[in-house]
């Protein structure tokens, strides 16, 4: 009986909803805009510090300052955007290029509770150009490339963070039957097992859950609702809050075996576009602040 | 915001939906008997041990049983959202007021709202509390005005289900096997939409995994032919669950189909809201008529009348006394020669009751053990 439910309960990961609804994106031509302004990525041969947001080189990098605003095409839509700008460097190597996103954010939102989400930021970058895909997550046939960094996440990852513990200090179980290190319980191989079973998002290898997922997601998309994580994770970032802000670097190889990947070594300059989400505001998924469209980030030599 | 047009039986009209009907080969269905439950909590139990008992699911009850009027878990489920909806009226035929698809804020794909923390931290809340205060001094003097009744709620497996509605990354599905709504635990991100959009607040997040989980129906029960733990457990025999059709599909000889569709005793849990859920309830019979029309819609008056009538109506009677008679899944049955038999969807007996319990009138004083008897009826 336990091999049987570990397979039910696994082999339900893999099913799809019923038949999906057809969302047209009306504006589509404004979708594929490339703005005016542009983010000049600058040539560091000592690389992308993409682990240390202070870093003194991303000081050398030129800023450009970029609208945000709220997400009103795919519902769930944000209705105000609380971010207004970010503030936008980039550095690239022989290898990599990082882009360090600053922005104005007085609550640190990095904690999970059912009431209580991160802050996070997005760069995207269009797999081909000819002809250029929507901004808005891709459109069917034409991919794009996601970077998610998510402050949560990081915790979780970083530091060891358990939510559940941050939450609810003063909370008490008498045990956890299918942990072996359970309090009152004797360890029991059986039901370390069993564990893997009930467990349902660790038995069906969620690679989004906490203390799994890495600060940065390499993802794709090619519509609204289909988010799909990169065989290859080639995504890096990390991000420190102070006084009432946010700098997270977020950094790629500029070229990688990865098909799912944008090509970006030897381009002169390439579409990218941003997004940011304000946990404090409950910003959550499509709830999301992003860019009026792909921007030209241009390589200098 | 781009909908599909589908045909909700319960309220009889089409509504707008996020996705087209696509019913499932066939829908798992429950019928609860509000007026058995004692609150003794022991489907809460048999399901929190099945499957809840790990970290991050400490406040998590698929199953509960709360007090009505005034309980709730988590807080204000109902009452919220009955206020977010507005006026809801039953025309002759037909719902006339808005679904909370039909109602759904711009932006939003369904009218809801995602309870706070503490809403979960009080499963008992309201507990036993009826529904006005007991001047000093009274005393039972015939009927009584104050009321209260058990609700015990698990996820309604609906046929339109808001959960999926509100999910942006397509991770809750209907199987169409059994009509069983899941959530795929391997590409939840743990956004809530569906906590947001489950009107009944029957989809939970849990810290730990910061994924959302919800009642899985024990689905590989349901795959072995067997009722769900909560169902099985239920000390009252106050449950019985099977499959249910459609006033156009269902079928006499089946229970489930037999109490909802064709003696209409069985109820949905706030068809108003537009989900078609698919737990149904027999009434109170005790609780004001204005209560349950809210809670049941306007065929509360007419199931209570039939109800009361059960003890002189035979295959009525027996089809509630199969309530709790076996583990096994009952597909169909009959009532012969004073005893209901239930059977399996091969035809096999998998239950048999009588309808009335032979009557044993034991002597007051046992001369074998030297001892008094009382004979309780």
């Amino acid at each position: 009986m336990r091999s049987i439910l570990w397979v039910l309960l696994v082999g339900c990961a893999g099913a799809r909803p019923m038949e999906m609804a057809s969302q047209e994106k009306s504006d589509a031509q404004d979708g594929r805009r490339i703005l005016s302004i542009e983010v000049v990525s600058r040539y560091r041969s000592e690389g992308v510090p993409w682990s240390d947001p202070d870093h003194a080189a991303w000081e050398d990098a030129p800023v450009t300052t970029v609208k945000l605003i709220p997400q009103q095409v795919q519902e769930p839509k944000l209705a105000v955007a609380s971010i207004g700008e970010l503030r936008i460097r980039s550095l690239h190597g022989q290898n990599w290029i990082g882009f360090l996103l600053e922005w104005e954010d007085s609550t640190f939102s990095a904690t999970l509770r059912s009431d209580r989400f991160g802050d996070g930021a997005a760069v995207e970058f269009p797999l081909a150009v000819e002809p250029l895909p929507d901004y808005r997550m891709g459109d069917e046939g034409r991919p794009v490339q996601l970077l998610l960094w998510r402050a949560e996440r990081q915790r979780a990852v970083e530091e060891k963070i358990s939510f559940l513990e941050e939450n609810y200090p003063n909370a008490w179980c008498d045990g956890y039957p299918f942990e072996p290190t359970a309090v009152g319980f004797l360890p029991d191989p059986a039901m370390t097992a069993e564990q893997k079973i009930y467990v349902a998002s660790q038995a069906a290898e969620n690679p989004f859950r906490i203390g799994v997922a890495p600060p940065v997601e390499d993802l794709g998309a090619q519509t609204w609702n289909e988010l799909t994580r990169h065989r290859s994770q080639d995504g890096r970032g990390r991000g420190v809050w102070a006084d009432g802000r946010w700098r997270v670097a977020i950094a790629r190889p500029l070229a990688t075996s990865d098909p799912e990947d944008a090509l970006l070594a030897g381009r002169e300059s390439w579409p990218v576009a941003f997004a940011a989400w304000d946990g404090g505001r409950e910003n959550v998924g499509p709830r999301k602040m992003v860019t009026e469209g792909w921007i030209r980030v241009r390589f200098q030599r | 915001m781009k909908t599909h047009q589908v045909f909700n039986w319960q309220i009889n009209r089409k509504m707008s939906y996020w996705y087209p009907d696509a019913r499932p080969k066939r829908q798992i269905g429950y019928i609860f008997d509000i007026n058995k439950c004692i609150a003794c909590q022991t489907c809460t139990l048999a399901c929190k041990t099945t499957w809840t008992s790990g970290r991050g699911q400490e406040a998590m009850l698929w199953n509960n049983v709360e007090t009505k009027p005034y309980g709730f878990y988590p807080t204000a489920w109902d009452v919220r959202l009955l206020q977010q909806l507005g006026g809801q009226v039953w025309g002759e035929d037909e719902y006339e007021g808005q679904t909370i698809f039909e109602a759904a804020p711009p932006g939003e794909r369904v009218l809801g709202f995602r309870p706070e923390d503490e809403d979960y931290c009080y499963p008992n809340l309201g507990e036993d509390e009826v529904s006005e205060s007991i001047p000093g001094g009274a005393h039972l003097q015939g009927l009584q005005t104050s009321w209260m009744f058990y609700l015990a709620r698990i996820c309604n497996h609906c046929t339109y289900p808001a959960c999926l509605a509100g999910c942006p990354r397509m991770a809750v599905y209907k199987r169409r096997e059994d009509g069983i709504v899941l959530i795929d635990q391997a590409n939840c991100r743990g956004h809530r939409e569906c906590v947001r959009a489950c009107p009944y607040k029957k989809v939970f997040f849990n810290t730990a995994t910061g994924t959302s989980e919800k009642c899985i129906a024990c689905f590989p029960k349901i795959e072995s032919g067997l009722q769900p733990q909560c169902v099985t457990h239920c000390i009252g025999k106050i449950r019985l669950q099977g499959w249910v059709g459609t006033p156009d599909t269902m079928r006499e000889d089946n229970p489930i189909d037999y109490l909802i569709h064709v003696r209409k005793i069985a109820l949905p849990l706030y068809p108003q809201f537009g989900l078609e859920p698919n737990v149904y309830y027999v009434p109170p019979v005790h609780v004001p008529r204005k209560f349950l029309y809210m809670m049941c819609g306007p065929g509360a008056e007419k199931a209570i009348e039939i109800y009361r009538a059960a003890k002189d109506d035979p295959k009525l009677l027996g089809a509630l006394l199969l309530f709790g008679s076996t583990e096994r899944i009952i597909h169909s049955f009959q009532v012969r020669d004073g005893t209901a038999y239930g059977y399996d969807e091969k035809g096999a007996e998998v239950a048999r009751t009588p309808l009335k319990e032979p009557v044993y009138v034991r002597p007051f004083f046992d001369d074998a053990r030297g001892v008094y008897r009382h004979n309780t009826p």
